[in-house]
């Protein structure tokens, strides 16, 4: 069993250890949302998920925090509508991309990126299966150079196949 | 012991640099989600505001620091009202149901008002002789916010209803 939980934007901007401003966005992202942001946490504990703990590990300057907050947010401006990638390609300073495909259960699987300036990067990957859609980020990365390393690769990869091969034992803690 | 001037300026600067991008965009992705419940498109604000296409699409993209005079035209191309306050969160909580219950910090609420049941401006006057200016529907709105964020500073907020 997968255990998962779905977070806000207040608590995603939390990761990041300044203290959480109200921005007022807040109000507007209170609007119903057509797909959920959720975080893979073995312990049950969203802090201390492998993706917490990315976001502690490279995201760890001014700099970086302000491009992680800009893709928090439009991340949740975009997950409004069903087509999310449009919403953030047309209506944000972000954009999302395939960083990394794979071959598994005779299909390809992609590993996206939300991606805001040129280092800075969010993993994820999208899973839809009926009523259920959610985007479960994987990992925060602060890119050294032009290709996806398999820093990165490795465990997303790990992860999307449990993902997939669990998909009917997800649980929403 | 109270921070001194010079370490306020310095957790300013900090949260500037922090905070900037996306306070600069936050009030555009509002614009956006307005855009998209009346049907508006680029095209249609930059022909309302008689600016290129480009132009405004830049700046919906949280690309630049507008101006309070362009935020207020964008609300009116977008035939919305635009708010902003400056606001501590416990004296918004206070005011829940019109009765204010002392809380420091003032707020200020600028726009007209004119959703059916929900005009009317209240003024009110707390313990610290702070005048508070807020319509009703407002305060039970802020408040509901606050209570998701639950940051008890004093902040600007800015909002598009």
């Amino acid at each position: 069993m997968i255990r998962a939980r779905k977070l806000t934007l207040k608590e995603l901007i939390g990761l990041i250890g300044d203290p959480a401003m109200n921005l007022p966005g807040l109000q507007s992202v209170a609007a119903k949302q057509r797909w959920d942001v959720a975080l893979i946490c073995g312990t049950g504990d969203y802090a201390a998920s492998r993706f917490a703990k990315t976001v502690k590990d490279f995201v760890d300057s001014a700099e970086k925090k302000s491009n992680y907050l800009v893709m928090m947010r439009a991340l949740f401006h975009a997950v409004q509508v069903d087509n999310y990638q449009k919403a953030l390609k047309d209506e944000t300073p972000v954009s999302v991309k395939v960083a990394h495909d794979f071959k598994f259960q005779s299909k390809t699987v992609n590993l996206w990126e939300i991606k805001y300036q040129n280092k800075d990067r969010v993993y994820f990957f999208p899973v839809s299966a009926g009523d259920v859609r959610v985007i479960f980020l994987l990992m925060a990365y602060h890119k050294k150079d032009q290709n996806t390393p398999n820093e990165v690769k490795t465990p997303c990869t790990r992860e999307i196949k449990e993902l997939i091969t669990g998909m009917a034992e997800i649980k929403f803690i | 012991m109270a921070k001194s001037n010079a370490e306020f300026a310095a957790e300013i600067k900090e949260k500037a640099a922090t905070w900037g991008s996306v306070r600069r965009l936050d009030p555009m992705l509002q614009l956006k989600t307005a855009m998209r419940n009346k049907n508006l498109k680029n095209v249609d604000i930059a022909e309302r505001l008689c600016v290129s296409e480009a132009n405004i699409s830049r700046i919906l993209k949280g690309r630049g620091n507008v101006t309070l005079d362009t935020l207020y035209m964008l609300a009116d191309a977008v035939e919305t009202e635009l708010f902003i306050s400056i606001a501590d969160a416990d004296s918004v909580a206070a005011c829940q149901g019109g009765k204010p219950e002392g809380g420091d910090g003032e707020m200020l609420t600028i726009g007209d008002e004119g959703s059916a049941g929900t005009d009317g401006i209240e003024f009110f006057q707390s313990p610290d002789n702070v005048f508070r200016l807020v319509p009703r529907w407002k305060q039970a709105e802020r408040y509901r916010v606050h209570q998701e964020t639950g940051d008890p500073e004093d902040e600007a907020l800015v909002a598009f209803a």
